[in-house]
Protein backbone atom coordinates (compact mmCIF):
# COMPACT_ATOMS: atom_id res chain seq x y z
CA UNK A 1 0.00 0.00 0.00
CA UNK A 2 2.82 2.41 0.56
CA UNK A 3 4.46 2.64 -2.25
CA UNK A 4 5.21 5.97 -3.39
CA UNK A 5 6.12 9.81 -2.22
CA UNK A 6 4.10 12.54 -2.60
CA UNK A 7 5.90 15.00 -5.11
CA UNK A 8 6.18 17.72 -2.47
CA UNK A 9 7.82 16.23 -0.31
CA UNK A 10 5.19 15.70 2.66
CA UNK A 11 4.81 12.00 2.62
CA UNK A 12 6.97 11.40 5.49
CA UNK A 13 6.27 9.05 8.54
CA UNK A 14 6.90 11.57 10.91
CA UNK A 15 7.13 10.64 14.01
CA UNK A 16 7.52 14.08 16.23
CA UNK A 17 6.57 12.81 19.68
CA UNK A 18 7.39 8.94 19.88
CA UNK A 19 11.42 9.06 18.13
CA UNK A 20 13.96 7.51 20.28
CA UNK A 21 17.53 7.60 19.16
CA UNK A 22 18.92 4.79 16.72
CA UNK A 23 21.34 3.41 19.14
CA UNK A 24 18.63 2.70 21.58
CA UNK A 25 16.60 -0.66 21.95
CA UNK A 26 13.79 -1.24 19.59
CA UNK A 27 10.14 -1.89 21.30
CA UNK A 28 10.12 -4.83 20.65
CA UNK A 29 13.42 -5.78 22.39
CA UNK A 30 11.98 -3.78 25.46
CA UNK A 31 8.46 -5.47 24.94
CA UNK A 32 10.35 -8.97 25.23
CA UNK A 33 12.70 -7.84 28.15
CA UNK A 34 9.35 -6.35 30.22
CA UNK A 35 7.62 -9.90 30.25
CA UNK A 36 10.74 -11.25 31.27
CA UNK A 37 10.24 -9.38 34.42
CA UNK A 38 13.07 -6.63 33.95
CA UNK A 39 11.17 -3.37 35.41
CA UNK A 40 13.71 -1.19 33.37
CA UNK A 41 12.46 -2.27 29.91
CA UNK A 42 9.17 -1.73 30.83
CA UNK A 43 10.19 1.85 33.16
CA UNK A 44 12.04 2.59 29.50
CA UNK A 45 9.00 1.62 27.02
CA UNK A 46 6.92 4.03 29.79
CA UNK A 47 9.20 7.07 29.36
CA UNK A 48 10.13 6.55 25.51
CA UNK A 49 6.73 6.87 24.48
CA UNK A 50 4.32 8.43 27.21
CA UNK A 51 4.55 11.91 26.21
CA UNK A 52 3.06 10.46 22.64
CA UNK A 53 0.33 9.09 24.50
CA UNK A 54 -0.72 12.06 26.57
CA UNK A 55 -1.18 14.19 23.59
CA UNK A 56 -3.15 11.68 21.67
CA UNK A 57 -5.42 11.25 24.80
CA UNK A 58 -5.52 15.06 25.69
CA UNK A 59 -6.31 16.50 21.96
CA UNK A 60 -9.30 14.08 22.01
CA UNK A 61 -10.40 14.56 25.43
CA UNK A 62 -8.64 17.91 25.83
CA UNK A 63 -8.80 18.22 29.81
CA UNK A 64 -5.33 18.11 31.09
CA UNK A 65 -6.12 16.18 34.12
CA UNK A 66 -8.41 13.39 32.17
CA UNK A 67 -5.26 13.48 29.84
CA UNK A 68 -3.33 12.52 32.87
CA UNK A 69 -5.33 9.63 33.35
CA UNK A 70 -5.94 7.86 30.59
CA UNK A 71 -2.08 8.17 29.96
CA UNK A 72 -1.56 6.36 33.16
CA UNK A 73 -4.22 3.85 32.61
CA UNK A 74 -2.91 3.28 29.51
CA UNK A 75 0.51 2.08 30.79
CA UNK A 76 -1.37 0.30 33.51
CA UNK A 77 -3.12 -1.80 30.64
CA UNK A 78 0.03 -2.19 29.08
CA UNK A 79 2.06 -3.96 31.85
CA UNK A 80 -1.53 -6.29 32.82
CA UNK A 81 -1.42 -7.25 28.78
CA UNK A 82 2.51 -7.88 28.14
CA UNK A 83 1.67 -11.79 28.70
CA UNK A 84 -0.58 -11.32 25.84
CA UNK A 85 0.66 -8.97 23.10
CA UNK A 86 2.36 -11.42 21.00
CA UNK A 87 3.77 -8.30 18.86
CA UNK A 88 1.35 -9.08 16.11
CA UNK A 89 1.35 -4.96 16.06
CA UNK A 90 3.84 -2.69 16.54
CA UNK A 91 4.03 -1.44 20.08
CA UNK A 92 2.93 1.94 19.55
CA UNK A 93 0.19 1.08 17.54
CA UNK A 94 -1.05 -1.49 20.39
CA UNK A 95 -0.16 1.84 23.21
CA UNK A 96 -2.38 4.11 20.64
CA UNK A 97 -5.00 1.89 20.35
CA UNK A 98 -5.74 1.44 24.42
CA UNK A 99 -5.13 5.62 24.49
CA UNK A 100 -7.78 6.31 21.85
CA UNK A 101 -10.40 3.81 23.15
CA UNK A 102 -9.89 4.80 26.96
CA UNK A 103 -10.09 8.78 25.34
CA UNK A 104 -13.27 8.04 23.31
CA UNK A 105 -14.79 6.22 26.19
CA UNK A 106 -13.84 9.75 28.49
CA UNK A 107 -16.03 11.32 25.86
CA UNK A 108 -18.86 8.88 25.74
CA UNK A 109 -19.19 9.40 30.00
CA UNK A 110 -18.69 13.17 29.17
CA UNK A 111 -21.09 13.21 27.07
CA UNK A 112 -23.83 11.75 29.29
CA UNK A 113 -23.01 14.11 32.07
CA UNK A 114 -24.59 17.10 32.46
CA UNK A 115 -23.41 19.51 29.39
CA UNK A 116 -20.54 21.41 29.85
CA UNK A 117 -18.97 23.84 26.89
CA UNK A 118 -15.21 23.34 25.71
CA UNK A 119 -14.69 26.59 26.99
CA UNK A 120 -15.66 25.21 30.33
CA UNK A 121 -13.30 21.77 29.78
CA UNK A 122 -10.60 24.41 29.46
CA UNK A 123 -8.42 24.90 32.72
CA UNK A 124 -6.93 27.48 34.89
CA UNK A 125 -3.32 27.30 33.20
CA UNK A 126 -4.38 26.74 29.41
CA UNK A 127 -4.35 30.21 29.10
CA UNK A 128 -1.20 31.09 30.74
CA UNK A 129 0.63 28.33 29.20
CA UNK A 130 -0.66 30.30 25.57
CA UNK A 131 0.77 33.14 26.55
CA UNK A 132 3.80 31.61 27.54
CA UNK A 133 3.84 30.19 23.75
CA UNK A 134 5.71 33.39 22.28
CA UNK A 135 7.81 32.72 18.51
CA UNK A 136 10.97 31.51 18.96
CA UNK A 137 12.54 34.42 17.20
CA UNK A 138 10.65 37.06 19.60
CA UNK A 139 8.67 38.75 16.89
CA UNK A 140 5.36 39.78 18.45
CA UNK A 141 3.15 39.75 15.64
CA UNK A 142 4.43 36.20 14.51
CA UNK A 143 4.15 35.62 18.54
CA UNK A 144 0.40 36.71 18.07
CA UNK A 145 0.06 34.91 14.84
CA UNK A 146 1.05 31.54 16.47
CA UNK A 147 -1.45 32.31 19.23
CA UNK A 148 -4.31 32.79 17.12
CA UNK A 149 -3.57 29.51 14.84
CA UNK A 150 -3.23 27.31 17.90
CA UNK A 151 -6.80 29.07 18.64
CA UNK A 152 -8.32 28.31 15.03
CA UNK A 153 -6.47 24.61 15.49
CA UNK A 154 -8.68 24.72 18.69
CA UNK A 155 -11.77 25.34 17.19
CA UNK A 156 -11.11 22.86 14.32
CA UNK A 157 -10.29 20.03 16.57
CA UNK A 158 -12.93 20.67 18.43
CA UNK A 159 -15.68 20.80 16.05
CA UNK A 160 -14.41 17.56 14.51
CA UNK A 161 -16.90 14.53 15.58
CA UNK A 162 -14.48 12.39 18.23
CA UNK A 163 -13.44 9.66 15.92
CA UNK A 164 -12.31 12.01 12.69
CA UNK A 165 -10.25 14.00 15.44
CA UNK A 166 -8.50 10.72 16.41
CA UNK A 167 -7.73 10.01 12.98
CA UNK A 168 -6.44 13.39 11.62
CA UNK A 169 -4.43 13.15 14.88
CA UNK A 170 -2.85 9.40 14.34
CA UNK A 171 -1.78 10.33 10.86
CA UNK A 172 -0.37 14.22 11.04
CA UNK A 173 0.71 14.16 14.44
CA UNK A 174 1.74 10.02 15.27
CA UNK A 175 2.74 9.26 11.36
CA UNK A 176 0.81 6.11 11.39
CA UNK A 177 -0.19 4.55 8.53
CA UNK A 178 -3.38 3.91 7.12
CA UNK A 179 -3.39 0.29 7.81
CA UNK A 180 -1.77 0.81 12.09
CA UNK A 181 -4.62 4.21 12.00
CA UNK A 182 -7.43 1.23 10.73
CA UNK A 183 -6.21 -1.34 13.07
CA UNK A 184 -6.15 1.43 16.55
CA UNK A 185 -9.82 3.03 15.69
CA UNK A 186 -10.99 -0.42 14.40
CA UNK A 187 -12.59 0.27 11.43
CA UNK A 188 -11.96 -0.11 7.72
CA UNK A 189 -8.86 1.70 5.33
CA UNK A 190 -11.93 2.91 3.61
CA UNK A 191 -13.33 4.85 6.36
CA UNK A 192 -9.74 5.98 7.94
CA UNK A 193 -9.64 7.68 4.06
CA UNK A 194 -12.69 9.30 4.44
CA UNK A 195 -12.48 10.07 7.25
CA UNK A 196 -9.18 11.80 7.55
CA UNK A 197 -10.34 13.35 4.30
CA UNK A 198 -13.12 15.47 6.14
CA UNK A 199 -11.12 16.72 9.14
CA UNK A 200 -8.16 17.78 6.67
CA UNK A 201 -10.44 19.67 5.33
CA UNK A 202 -12.11 20.98 7.84
CA UNK A 203 -8.53 21.63 9.29
CA UNK A 204 -7.86 23.97 6.36
CA UNK A 205 -10.93 25.50 6.40
CA UNK A 206 -10.24 26.81 9.94
CA UNK A 207 -6.26 27.30 8.90
CA UNK A 208 -6.86 29.24 5.85
CA UNK A 209 -6.22 32.46 7.22
CA UNK A 210 -2.43 31.36 8.46
CA UNK A 211 -1.80 29.43 5.31
CA UNK A 212 0.71 30.69 2.35
CA UNK A 213 -0.85 29.54 -0.47
CA UNK B 1 -13.47 31.06 0.81
CA UNK B 2 -15.53 28.19 1.51
CA UNK B 3 -17.66 29.01 -2.16
CA UNK B 4 -14.08 29.83 -3.65
CA UNK B 5 -13.21 26.15 -2.43
CA UNK B 6 -16.10 24.31 -3.75
CA UNK B 7 -16.58 25.99 -7.29
CA UNK B 8 -12.48 23.94 -7.23
CA UNK B 9 -14.30 20.81 -6.24
CA UNK B 10 -14.10 19.22 -9.69
CA UNK B 11 -10.39 19.94 -9.23
CA UNK B 12 -9.91 18.50 -6.43
CA UNK B 13 -8.74 14.91 -5.76
CA UNK B 14 -10.93 14.61 -3.06
CA UNK B 15 -9.52 11.92 -0.87
CA UNK B 16 -7.06 10.75 -3.31
CA UNK B 17 -4.89 13.58 -2.83
CA UNK B 18 -4.50 12.93 0.71
CA UNK B 19 -3.82 9.55 0.32
CA UNK B 20 -1.20 10.08 -2.24
CA UNK B 21 0.72 12.89 -0.14
CA UNK B 22 0.73 10.30 2.77
CA UNK B 23 2.15 7.81 0.09
CA UNK B 24 -0.91 5.90 0.48
CA UNK B 25 -2.36 4.81 -2.73
CA UNK B 26 -0.95 2.06 -5.10
CA UNK B 27 1.18 3.05 -7.76
CA UNK B 28 -0.90 3.13 -10.85
CA UNK B 29 -3.20 5.61 -8.69
CA UNK B 30 -0.43 7.22 -7.78
CA UNK B 31 0.85 7.91 -11.52
CA UNK B 32 -2.59 9.36 -12.13
CA UNK B 33 -2.36 11.62 -9.33
CA UNK B 34 0.86 12.54 -10.02
CA UNK B 35 -0.01 13.50 -13.28
CA UNK B 36 -2.86 15.74 -12.69
CA UNK B 37 -0.82 17.43 -9.89
CA UNK B 38 1.52 18.22 -12.94
CA UNK B 39 -1.55 19.48 -15.06
CA UNK B 40 -3.69 21.64 -11.96
CA UNK B 41 -2.10 24.95 -10.38
CA UNK B 42 -5.24 24.38 -7.97
CA UNK B 43 -5.10 20.86 -7.06
CA UNK B 44 -1.18 21.75 -6.00
CA UNK B 45 -2.06 24.65 -3.96
CA UNK B 46 -4.62 22.31 -2.63
CA UNK B 47 -1.70 19.93 -1.78
CA UNK B 48 0.64 23.06 0.02
CA UNK B 49 -1.91 23.84 1.72
CA UNK B 50 -2.90 20.04 3.00
CA UNK B 51 0.77 20.14 4.16
CA UNK B 52 0.77 23.66 5.98
CA UNK B 53 -2.16 22.44 7.91
CA UNK B 54 -0.58 19.49 8.84
CA UNK B 55 2.74 21.15 9.98
CA UNK B 56 0.78 24.18 12.02
CA UNK B 57 -1.29 20.79 13.70
CA UNK B 58 2.27 19.27 14.66
CA UNK B 59 3.01 23.07 16.06
CA UNK B 60 0.03 23.12 18.18
CA UNK B 61 0.08 19.64 19.92
CA UNK B 62 4.22 19.34 20.14
CA UNK B 63 3.57 23.18 22.53
CA UNK B 64 1.46 21.56 24.68
CA UNK B 65 3.65 20.77 27.90
CA UNK B 66 3.71 16.86 28.35
CA UNK B 67 3.79 15.65 32.02
CA UNK B 68 6.80 14.97 33.87
CA UNK B 69 7.78 11.49 32.49
CA UNK B 70 9.11 10.21 36.02
CA UNK B 71 6.13 11.35 37.40
CA UNK B 72 4.16 9.28 35.42
CA UNK B 73 6.25 6.46 35.65
CA UNK B 74 6.17 6.73 39.49
CA UNK B 75 2.02 6.67 39.45
CA UNK B 76 1.68 3.80 37.01
CA UNK B 77 4.08 2.15 39.49
CA UNK B 78 2.51 3.02 42.55
CA UNK B 79 -0.95 1.63 41.13
CA UNK B 80 0.58 -1.54 39.73
CA UNK B 81 1.60 -2.41 43.13
CA UNK B 82 -1.23 -1.14 44.85
CA UNK B 83 -3.42 -3.22 42.98
CA UNK B 84 -1.41 -6.50 44.05
CA UNK B 85 -3.70 -7.87 46.22
CA UNK B 86 -1.77 -9.93 49.49
CA UNK B 87 -2.98 -12.95 50.23
CA UNK B 88 -6.26 -12.91 47.81
CA UNK B 89 -6.70 -15.88 44.63
CA UNK B 90 -6.52 -12.84 41.84
CA UNK B 91 -4.91 -14.24 38.37
CA UNK B 92 -3.55 -10.72 38.36
CA UNK B 93 -1.27 -10.95 41.65
CA UNK B 94 0.42 -14.64 39.87
CA UNK B 95 0.95 -13.24 36.88
CA UNK B 96 2.79 -10.24 38.60
CA UNK B 97 6.43 -10.73 37.98
CA UNK B 98 9.24 -10.79 41.07
CA UNK B 99 10.13 -7.38 40.70
CA UNK B 100 6.62 -5.96 41.56
CA UNK B 101 6.86 -8.56 44.41
CA UNK B 102 10.03 -7.00 46.57
CA UNK B 103 7.85 -5.73 49.06
CA UNK B 104 6.28 -9.33 50.35
CA UNK B 105 10.00 -10.80 50.01
CA UNK B 106 11.42 -7.80 52.07
CA UNK B 107 8.35 -8.69 54.79
CA UNK B 108 9.34 -12.76 54.72
CA UNK B 109 12.98 -11.85 54.84
CA UNK B 110 12.73 -10.06 58.33
CA UNK B 111 10.51 -12.29 59.34
CA UNK B 112 13.02 -15.09 58.97
CA UNK B 113 15.69 -13.00 60.61
CA UNK B 114 13.78 -11.93 63.59
CA UNK B 115 13.12 -15.89 64.22
CA UNK B 116 16.78 -16.94 63.54
CA UNK B 117 17.58 -14.42 65.71
CA UNK B 118 15.12 -15.88 68.25
CA UNK B 119 16.54 -18.88 67.94
CA UNK B 120 20.09 -17.87 68.46
CA UNK B 121 19.03 -16.16 71.88
CA UNK B 122 17.50 -19.34 72.91
CA UNK B 123 20.79 -21.30 73.02
CA UNK B 124 22.60 -18.76 74.76
CA UNK B 125 22.48 -18.28 79.01
CA UNK B 126 22.03 -14.76 78.18
CA UNK B 127 18.67 -15.48 77.70
CA UNK B 128 17.64 -16.27 81.46
CA UNK B 129 19.72 -13.31 82.51
CA UNK B 130 16.95 -10.34 84.13
CA UNK B 131 16.96 -7.91 82.30
CA UNK B 132 15.75 -4.05 83.29
CA UNK B 133 12.24 -4.87 84.83
CA UNK B 134 9.76 -4.09 82.83
CA UNK B 135 7.10 -1.57 83.12
CA UNK B 136 4.61 -3.46 84.45
CA UNK B 137 4.64 -7.34 85.97
CA UNK B 138 1.27 -9.53 86.15
CA UNK B 139 2.37 -11.33 89.09
CA UNK B 140 3.87 -9.50 92.33
CA UNK B 141 6.47 -12.18 93.39
CA UNK B 142 7.76 -11.75 90.53
CA UNK B 143 8.55 -8.24 90.57
CA UNK B 144 11.98 -7.85 90.85
CA UNK B 145 15.37 -9.54 89.92
CA UNK B 146 15.35 -12.80 87.80
CA UNK B 147 11.31 -12.61 87.34
CA UNK B 148 10.48 -15.77 85.56
CA UNK B 149 13.57 -17.53 86.99
CA UNK B 150 11.58 -19.69 89.70
CA UNK B 151 14.49 -22.25 90.61
CA UNK B 152 18.09 -23.24 89.94
CA UNK B 153 19.38 -26.14 91.09
CA UNK B 154 23.01 -27.91 91.11
CA UNK B 155 22.26 -31.41 90.33
CA UNK B 156 25.16 -34.25 91.48
CA UNK B 157 26.94 -34.69 88.51
CA UNK B 158 28.42 -30.53 87.57
CA UNK B 159 24.94 -30.13 85.80
CA UNK B 160 23.00 -27.02 86.17
CA UNK B 161 18.90 -27.20 86.36
CA UNK B 162 16.74 -24.34 85.13
CA UNK B 163 13.33 -24.52 85.87
CA UNK B 164 11.06 -21.32 84.10
CA UNK B 165 7.75 -20.22 84.72
CA UNK B 166 6.74 -17.57 82.30
CA UNK B 167 3.92 -15.91 84.04
CA UNK B 168 1.87 -16.05 80.64
CA UNK B 169 1.92 -19.73 80.33
CA UNK B 170 1.24 -22.32 82.96
CA UNK B 171 3.63 -24.40 81.19
CA UNK B 172 7.25 -24.56 83.19
CA UNK B 173 9.90 -24.33 81.15
CA UNK B 174 13.45 -26.37 81.93
CA UNK B 175 16.81 -25.79 80.74
CA UNK B 176 20.02 -28.68 81.78
CA UNK B 177 23.29 -26.89 81.39
CA UNK B 178 26.93 -29.16 81.89
CA UNK B 179 29.66 -28.35 83.41
CA UNK B 180 29.67 -25.30 86.19
CA UNK B 181 27.15 -23.94 87.68
CA UNK B 182 25.59 -20.91 86.62
CA UNK B 183 26.43 -17.47 87.70
CA UNK B 184 23.32 -15.86 88.78
CA UNK B 185 23.35 -11.99 89.02
CA UNK B 186 24.66 -10.39 92.25
CA UNK B 187 21.50 -8.65 92.88
CA UNK B 188 19.42 -9.51 96.22
CA UNK B 189 16.36 -10.77 95.64
CA UNK B 190 13.45 -8.99 97.53
CA UNK B 191 12.26 -10.24 100.08
CA UNK B 192 8.96 -11.90 98.91
CA UNK B 193 10.48 -12.40 95.25
CA UNK B 194 10.09 -16.05 93.81
CA UNK B 195 13.36 -17.56 93.92
CA UNK B 196 13.60 -20.33 96.67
Amino acid sequence: MVECAGIFGAAVRSNVMGSHPPEAPGDAALVDRARAGEVAAFEALLIRHQAAAFALAYQIVRQREDAQDITQEAFVRVFRGLRDFKGQAAFKTWLHRIVVNLALDALRRRSRQPAASYDDAREPGDEAREEVGTHPEGDPDRSLEAREAREAIRVALEELPAPQRAVLLLREVEGLSYQEIAEVIGCALGTVMSRLHYARRRLRERLRPFLKE
Amino acid sequence: MVAELREREPHVLGERLGAFLDGELPLAEAEAVRAHLAACPACRTDAVALGQAGALLREAVAAEPAPDPEAVWRAVRARLQAETPVGAPDRRRRTLPAWLAWPRGIVWTAAALVLIAGLTLLQTREWVTPAPGPPALPSPSLAAGPPALVETLEGGSGATVMLYAPPESPVPVIWVFEGEPMEMPDAPPPPDAGTT
